[in-house]
């Protein structure tokens, strides 16, 4: 619940930077730093969102492996 | 019970068994007469309604008034009270005739003899009822002898004390009782005629002029009105008991799972208790019987039957079982009792009633839980009921054991859908996640690069701008440059000028001073070379002479040399290097030579 809660939080933070990002008064610098965070905020997701691809498969995979042992 | 009416110019006279129905009757305005127990109401459409509907209900209505006749009441005649009531209310009108008396008169002036009296009263009567009469009554105190059958014909005052009776002796010959037997059969009389029942005979009055007593000399009996009389109590209670809904109350209760404590209800050494001990033991019955001896005939048994419930219900009996071994219409009537009713509707155990009449169903049979027929059957019943209990815990043994692998099958079932629900859930959210997060990620890109673009634009705009302005700047400050040069230069052939002509005078001076440089250069150089010419050593080395040099200097003096040097000397047509090895110094004036060294 707390690792949701992170990625949402996340989700949020990247959804406001691009809206930032859209200010027509937005210094350059400033763009970049947005950018840069939201694309270190992408790549986490992507990689949560791939651990809990993982995550979910390995526990489908225990789950079968237990219900064959049974 | 019935209610009788009599409707009059103004008032309607109301009689009969009138107490339960008393505050009916007050209600509709009716006053109670006491002497003639009656009530009077006012005459009107509403009083009439509701008295004619209580006599549909209960029984009854509307009461012809008697005419002065001389013959007695027929068999259908009604009741003697209300007939007495309503000549009560009525003075003119009498219910008997009084055509055999005669004015009472004394016959010495002191009034009459008891014997005088016994024979008016007995003339009366024989003319009052020249012929046999039906009679209503409740029998007591019966008692057989050799002659004859006596007992006691009894009126209860309606909510008054049973003490509270009247009375009239009656007598059934033996003569008559058989006579009455082969019409009725005897089961049937004996049942008829016992102590407690309502009974409607034909009787003849006579008076017994010895003691003073009225006597009924029975010549006959109504069955059907004892059966009716017992039904319509019996139906009575039933309907009080449906009214206060107690007749379902047992029935309601739960028969118990395991009966191991039977509360037995019967007469002590009765063929129904062994029956039903008997049977139990057939079975094997592993509980406990708790017996309650009962007076199950006659009038102790409403006490007995009463007790033992609440005995047995005290001692925490699981059911009570009810039981004798049958009888009569008239002993089983113990049963139809209020008492006995209330005692089953209060128990807060099942009750058996085995009471043993196979036709009719008496009212302890009808409210208890169940009815059986025998001891024996009542019995079969407990141990059916722990039969039915095994087989019911067998059954839902096997019927939990089916649902548990249901059960567990359907849950299997469930999670399997659950587990690919939550698959493919899970598989559906992070798909949403990265699709969202690729959409993101791509409004990123997209605005940020959109934002960079503008801003490249803005850029190249802005450099657009700066080199169109430098250019226009360097044209500026071409084209000024060229202006200045030119007019620098105009400016500066201007200012040149006298130069060039101060230059050109300094040319032409100089060009003079060079030529006239020139030609001393040239004349040094001719006397040089005359110089040279009168210098050359020539000659000299043709004439044996030589030159001496060393590092490009002519070696003349003694002072130029040194031990050890090396010089050169020339020749017409070599060069020679020496090495000067010794040194002597010549003395000018002496020309001696002097040798400073030896090498």
């Amino acid at each position: 619940m707390k690792e949701s809660q992170s990625y949402q939080k996340m989700l949020e933070e990247v959804e406001g930077l691009v809206r930032d990002i859209a200010a027509p008064d937005l210094d350059l610098d400033v763009m970049v730093q947005k950018v840069e965070r939201g694309y270190e905020l992408i790549r986490s997701m992507k990689l949560r969102l791939e651990e809990t691809k993982t995550r979910i498969d390995q526990l489908h995979q225990r789950y079968d492996e237990s219900e064959a042992g049974t | 019970m019935s209610v009788y009416y009599i409707t009059q110019s103004q008032c309607i006279l109301v009689s009969g068994k009138t107490y339960p129905y008393r505050e009916v009757l007050r209600n509709l305005g009716g006053q109670y007469q006491a002497q003639d127990k009656s009530w009077l109401l006012p005459l009107n459409d509403e009083s009439l309604q509701k008295i004619e509907e209580l006599c549909r209900t209960i029984g009854g209505g509307p009461q012809k008034v008697a005419r002065p006749a001389p013959a007695p009441a027929p068999a259908s005649a009604p009741p003697p009270r209300a007939a007495a009531a309503a000549a009560a209310a009525i003075p003119n009108e009498t219910l008997v005739s009084d055509a055999g008396f005669e004015p009472v008169t004394s016959l010495h002036g002191e009034g009459l003899t008891i014997a005088e009296l016994m024979q008016k009263l007995q003339l009366a009567i024989s003319h009052s009822f020249p012929r046999s009469l039906w009679v209503m009554g409740e029998i007591q105190n019966f008692r057989q002898t050799a002659t004859g059958s006596y007992f006691q014909l009894a009126d209860f005052k309606e909510g008054a004390s049973r003490s509270a009776t009247m009375t009239v002796n009656a007598t059934i010959w033996r003569s008559q009782w058989l006579d009455m037997e082969r019409k009725l059969g005897r089961d049937t009389l004996k049942e008829l005629m016992a102590d407690g029942l309502r009974v409607r005979m034909l009787v003849d009055i006579s008076l017994f002029k010895d003691r003073g007593q009225i006597s009924l000399q029975v010549q006959g009996i109504d069955p059907t009105f004892t059966k009716g009389s017992l039904a319509l109590a019996r139906e009575k209670l039933l309907r009080e008991l449906r009214t206060k809904g107690l007749d379902q109350k047992n029935k309601q209760l739960p028969w118990p799972a395991f009966p191991l404590r039977i509360g037995l209800i019967s007469a002590d050494e009765s063929r129904a208790k062994s029956d039903f001990l008997d049977q139990l033991l057939v079975y094997g019955f592993p509980g406990q019987v708790l017996f309650f001896p009962a007076q199950m005939q006659g009038e102790n048994t409403l006490r007995d039957v009463v007790s033992g419930i609440q005995a047995l219900e005290a001692r925490h009996c699981d059911m009570i079982v009810i039981t004798r071994g049958g009888g009569s219409a008239a002993d089983l009537r113990w049963f139809d009792s209020p008492e006995i009713a209330y005692s089953i509707t209060a128990a807060r155990v099942p009750i058996v009633a085995a009471i043993g009449h196979h036709e009719d169903v008496c009212v302890a049979e009808e409210i208890s839980a169940r009815r059986e027929k025998t001891p024996t059957a009542a019995a079969d019943f407990c141990v059916h009921l722990l039969q039915k209990t095994r087989e019911r815990i067998e059954q839902l043994s096997l019927v939990m054991s089916r649902s548990m692998d249901e059960r567990v099958r359907l849950q299997t079932q469930i999670l399997q859908n659950l587990k690919a629900r939550l698959h493919l859930g899970t598989k559906q959210l992070t798909h949403q996640h990265e699709s969202h997060l690729q959409t993101v990620r791509n409004e990123l890109q997209m605005r940020s690069e959109r934002r960079l673009m503008q801003w490249t634009t803005q850029t190249q705009n802005l450099r657009q701008n700066l080199f169109q302005r430098l250019q226009f700047l360097l044209r500026e400050q071409t084209n000024r440059r060229q202006r200045l040069s030119q007019d620098l230069h105009h400016r500066a052939l201007t200012a040149l000028l006298p130069k060039r002509y101060e230059i050109e005078d300094q040319k032409r001076a100089l060009g003079s001073m060079m030529r006239e440089t020139l030609q001393q250069q040239r004349e040094k150089i001719l006397h040089l070379e005359k110089l040279l010419i009168q210098s050359d050593p020539q000659p000299w080395m043709a004439q044996g002479w030589t030159q001496l040099f060393a590092e490009g200097r002519k070696l003349d003096r003694a002072d130029q040399l040194e031990p050890g040097m090396h010089v050169r000397a020339r020749l017409i047509d070599a060069l020679l290097e020496l090495k000067l090895e010794s040194l002597t110094r010549l003395d000018p004036n002496k020309s001696a030579i002097k040798k400073e060294s030896s090498l």
